[in-house]
């Protein structure tokens, strides 16, 4: 059998050298790693994610400054230990300039803590937790999407001012979901409502919300406002209904509580479903329309939330590039310095970054989900109102 | 492959624990070789060859640790990633809660981690085969369950910001690569030392005379509950000091360190190396970190990989590399 | 007191999803002594294959006749082509088997992914089954009333065919003394490889079951398949009858715990365990036999 091993580790490094081609160009790639759950729960709104990645690399032609961009990617397989892994090979092995990617704000708390070691920066996507750009702030993270405090204080104040007494909290209980809801409540509570009860249900570990469901039915809210994604969602939204509470205590929440990957797997269950989002694929803006145009030539399909959120990210980084003439400057801590001075119109509406590194979320939607006139689930915009800004809490200063 | 037939871990390699003259010389040339490989390493390879280093001499730590269990007691335990995890909470939760220093954070983590196992150990040693399996593997559960619910320790997000040993004082510092694999080095030397006196002493042959036959060594007047806890507590004390190194690796600790998968894997290392040799867990952690890390180069199928190279494993290297390397030898001679 | 009922039901529901497992789980162990760690492997086979056929047909009672088939057919594989050859080589059927399945598990999970990815899918809820009854004041979902009433459905039905029947008598005997069923001229190994498919089939049968639930997915197998090892051990290993009260107990610890006491929610289950090992190792029903 030992045979058999060394002959596995042997198809394992050739296969390994074929898949890294040789490029004899005197122009050498820029590299980014990019780390995402490729597999896991999260899988298929990761898969947009990757996509609007691309789409933003294509629209600069994969080129930064007339060099080429290279893409190396890693799954983290939602698991921090894995992200460490990942991390030390891309940047020590691949030998990447700049990391995007980061999704669970878990994986990204250990990549922050790397990222800040190693001296190299680090560009999330996702990652909403406050204390990524708060508490653990680092020169050489940023993030590209929005904090939690900046979306869900926002939607709390909003639900709060259009008249809503008492709500119930529900999400899973980790960073994420500690940030979105305590910012959410903060936002309610200071409109004039009041969350009556916070359920927090083990992240990734629960299938059967039954009990948590009863007592959500129990504590007297007028609904339910959950924060879910991926699978996790989907179970929430159905066994919901399937309880019969969708009259009684409705089920609000956010663009991933009815993320449009899960509608298949929902059906009608969807239509009627109200949430909050950041992006919508309809808003009628240039940059939106850019975007849309070229993911339909691309992926043949309407971009979602998560392809604009990758979309960002990818943007984000290239035009840093272009500001550093492609080049990654010896102190690089200055790819974040030049980070901060970018801002552009993106498909969501303006991005800028604060001085911890964090993009603002310019306005968000309500949005509600109607039978369009195929016959198939659309979108109908409600309302819109603008983000919060960024809790304090970083202590450095860069 | 026909020779292994016996139904509990292979008997001949018994030896182990009065080696011939001959295998004697044979151990100290093996152990000169890797001392010799381990102090070049630094000026011949990469900088991600010394991180895999890293990560294969802290599997083999790990792995070592629970060797003491299923080589040398014949007690599979599908828990040990709970040590492993209770290793890197114990220097977090002293270092980041109770704001004390390494040096103190360390012996106390160990300490701890050895009144837990023995506790733990006492329990899950009144049952043994499959049973033990799973009582194991539910402690684990329990720890693991309880990893996620407390806040103090920001429940499944974990802790970033685990401390490196502070080397300043000899000029160094430990977030470098080359430092770090010398100080893992050095630990993982120590601890294999420890662990290859202990099992060679007299208490590691009451071990392997309970693996073989607990009745004969009850009769003999052993009182076997006792070794077997003590056998338990010194596996759940390696496994953290392995624990310890991996969250210093990461400067990260989260539930996921102690979940049953990060225990299977301490097994199939364990057993890719041949259940009782004491080189054994670290050959069987450096072919499993390297092919993991070789296969993820072609494929994202971790799953799979992991579930065919453990049934391969299982089914048809019982012996282990050490073992099979053996039988190579023996055919020379 | 309706919420308490309303938990009372969830708890029911999620016993006798269970005990679905834990059935086959230990009559597998029982009869051939091997620990089939890879159970959780025919939860995911059977609601795939439910899954697929559901899709085809459009029907779920299709789902529910073919899909447990799919792990009826592995099930008996693996044990004639694998697991028995392996203990005719004079492997350990104790350890070396169940670690050979806990192999089996994880490549299961990879290949499910392989091949249908990681996303998750769903066995629509038959019409006849949705919908809720109202009770005590309490709306509840039909579905879940009808998980209940099959896991009480399958426990009487395998309770009657153990004791009452010819191949019940065979398995008892096979149990009970291996050596002299085969003197009576009855083959073990194709009752071995019948029971190991059958204990396949009940899993995959679960998985059918939980999918309008708990939607399916790859590693569906994986997370309850513990819970199963924890009601098998505290019913005691190899006894149906234990495995029936001991889904009672886990499932019922399980949903109140997640109900009444969150910050316990996870590892209760397992305190139940240890408990139990501390002042009765050998499990509700066990015999104290098998215990050091």
């Amino acid at each position: 059998m030992t045979k058999a091993a060394i002959r596995v580790v042997l198809i394992a490094c050739i296969s390994a050298a074929a898949l890294a081609p040789v490029r004899a160009q005197d122009v050498t790639p820029l590299k980014i790693g990019l780390i995402l759950p490729y597999k896991g729960v999260w899988a298929a709104p990761v898969e947009n994610i990757d996509r609007g990645f691309r789409v933003a690399l294509a629209e600069f032609g994969n080129k930064t400054a007339g060099r080429p961009v290279e893409v190396v990617r890693a799954d983290d397989e939602l698991t921090p230990n894995v992200a460490v892994q990942k991390f030390n090979k891309l940047v020590q092995f691949d030998k990447v300039d700049v990391i995007g990617g980061g999704v669970s704000s878990n994986v990204a708390i250990a990549l922050s803590e790397l990222a800040d070691r190693a001296k190299k920066p680090v560009v999330m996507t996702n990652a909403h937790a406050d204390e990524i750009t708060g508490k653990l702030c680092s020169p050489y993270v940023a993030r590209t999407s929005f904090s939690a405090n900046a979306f869900q204080y926002g939607a709390g104040k909003y639900w709060a001012q259009k008249g809503v007494k008492k709500v119930v909290t529900m999400t899973a209980d980790y960073s994420a979901g500690h940030s979105f809801m305590d910012a959410f409540k903060r936002g309610f509570e200071d409109g004039g409502g009041q969350v009556v009860q916070q359920i927090w249900t083990p992240f990734q570990k629960t299938r059967d919300w039954s009990a948590a469901l009863g007592q959500a039915g129990a504590s007297g809210a007028e609904f339910i406002y959950a924060f879910y994604s991926g699978s996790e969602a989907v179970q929430v939204v159905k066994q919901h209904a399937d309880f019969g509470m969708r009259e009684k205590v409705p089920l609000i929440g956010d663009q991933w509580l009815f993320d449009e990957v899960g509608w298949p797997a929902l059906g009608d269950l969807v239509i009627g479903g109200k949430f909050v989002a950041s992006y919508l694929p309809g808003a009628q803006n240039e940059a939106n329309r850019k975007f849309v145009a070229a993911y339909r030539q691309m992926f043949n399909e309407d971009p979602d939330v998560n392809a604009a959120l990758g979309y960002d990210n990818g943007k984000t980084i290239m035009l840093t590039l272009e500001k550093l003439g492609g080049k990654m400057p010896d102190d690089t801590a200055g790819f974040m310095t030049a980070l901060r001075t970018v801002n552009f119109d993106a498909p969501r509406g303006k991005i800028r970054f604060n001085a911890q590194n964090s993009a603002q979320l310019e306005k968000e939607y309500l949005v509600e989900i109607v039978k369009g006139a195929d016959g198939k689930p659309d979108r109908r915009q409600l309302d819109e109102f603008s983000g919060a800004e960024d809790l304090p809490g970083c202590t450095k200063s860069f | 492959m026909t020779r292994h037939v016996t139904i509990e871990p292979v008997a001949e390699q018994a030896c182990d624990s009065e080696p011939a003259r001959g295998m004697d010389v044979q151990r100290v040339l093996v152990l000169a070789t890797c001392a010799l490989a381990l102090l070049l390493l630094p000026f011949i390879s990469s900088e991600y060859v010394l991180t895999l280093a890293v990560e294969v001499m802290i599997a083999g730590v790990f792995a070592s640790g629970l060797n003491v269990l299923i080589g040398y007691t014949g007690l599979a335990s599908a828990g040990h990633a709970m040590f492993f995890g209770l290793g890197g909470y114990g220097i977090g939760i002293g270092t980041a809660i109770y704001g004390w220093p390494l040096w103190a954070s360390v012996p106390v983590t160990l300490v701890c981690v050895a009144a837990i196992s023995a506790v733990v150990g006492a329990i899950c040693t009144r049952t043994r085969g499959v049973e033990f399996l799973l009582i194991t593997l539910a402690f684990c559960q329990m720890f693991y369950g309880a990893a996620v619910k407390l806040r103090l320790t920001n429940g499944t997000d974990g802790m970033a910001g685990i401390p490196r040993p502070d080397l300043s004082w000899l000029g160094l510092s430990a977030d470098g690569s080359i430092v770090f694999y010398g100080y893992v080095a050095l630990v993982a030397v120590a601890a294999l030392l420890l662990v290859a006196r202990i099992v060679h002493s007299p208490f590691g042959s009451v071990l392997i005379a309970i693996r073989e036959n607990e009745r004969r060594a009850m009769a003999m007047g052993y009182a076997v509950g006792a070794y077997k806890i003590g056998a338990f507590t010194l596996s759940g004390v390696v496994c953290a000091l392995a624990g310890i190194l991996q969250a210093q690796y990461t400067y990260f600790i989260n539930p996921d360190s102690m979940s049953w998968q990060s225990s299977g894997e301490g097994i199939l290392m364990v057993i890719i190396g041949g259940a009782d040799a004491v080189m054994g867990p670290f050959i069987g952690a450096a072919v499993f970190v390297l092919v993991k890390q070789g296969l993820s180069l072609i494929t994202g199928e971790y799953n799979l990989f992991f579930g065919i190279f453990f049934m391969l494993v299982v089914a048809f290297f019982r012996g282990g590399v050490v073992g099979a390397f053996r039988t190579l030898i023996g055919k020379w001679r | 007191m309706q919420m308490f009922f309303l938990q009372f039901l969830n708890g029911l529901q999620l016993s006798m999803l269970i005990f679905l497992l834990a059935a086959g789980l230990t009559l597998i162990f029982g009869l051939m002594d091997i620990l089939n760690l890879a159970h959780g492997a025919f939860f995911t086979m059977g609601a795939y294959a439910g899954w697929l056929v559901s899709r085809m047909t459009g029907s779920y009672w299709a789902a529910l006749l073919i899909g447990p088939l799919v792990p009826f057919a592995l099930g008996a594989l693996l044990q004639s082509a694998v697991l028995q050859p392996l203990v005719k080589r004079g492997r350990s059927t104790h350890l070396d088997l169940a670690l050979l399945t806990f192999g089996l598990l994880f490549a299961t999970a990879g290949t499910v992914e392989y091949f249908f990815g990681s996303s998750f899918y769903s066995i629509p809820t038959p019409a006849i089954l949705s919908g809720r009854i109202a009770m005590l004041g309490i709306d509840y979902p039909v579905y879940r009333l009808f998980v209940i009433g099959v896991g009480l459905g399958v426990a009487l039905l395998l309770s009657l065919v153990i004791d009452r029947t010819l191949i019940g008598a065979t398995l008892r005997a096979g149990v009970d003394n291996r050596e002299m069923v085969t003197a009576l001229g009855i083959n073990i190994n194709v009752v071995f490889v019948i029971v190991f498919g059958c204990g396949a089939a009940l899993a995959g049968f679960a998985g059918v079951i939980a999918a309008p639930i708990m939607s399916v997915y790859s590693q569906m197998g994986i997370g309850i398949v513990v819970t199963t090892f924890v009601v098998v051990v505290v019913g005691g290993l190899g006894n149906l009858k234990g495995s029936f009260y001991g889904a009672l107990f886990v499932g019922m610890t399980d949903t109140m715990a997640q109900a009444y006491l969150p910050e316990a929610e996870l590892f209760a289950i397992y305190v139940l365990l240890v408990g139990m090992m501390i002042f009765r190792p050998q499990g509700l029903f066990g015999s104290t036999g098998r215990v050091a």
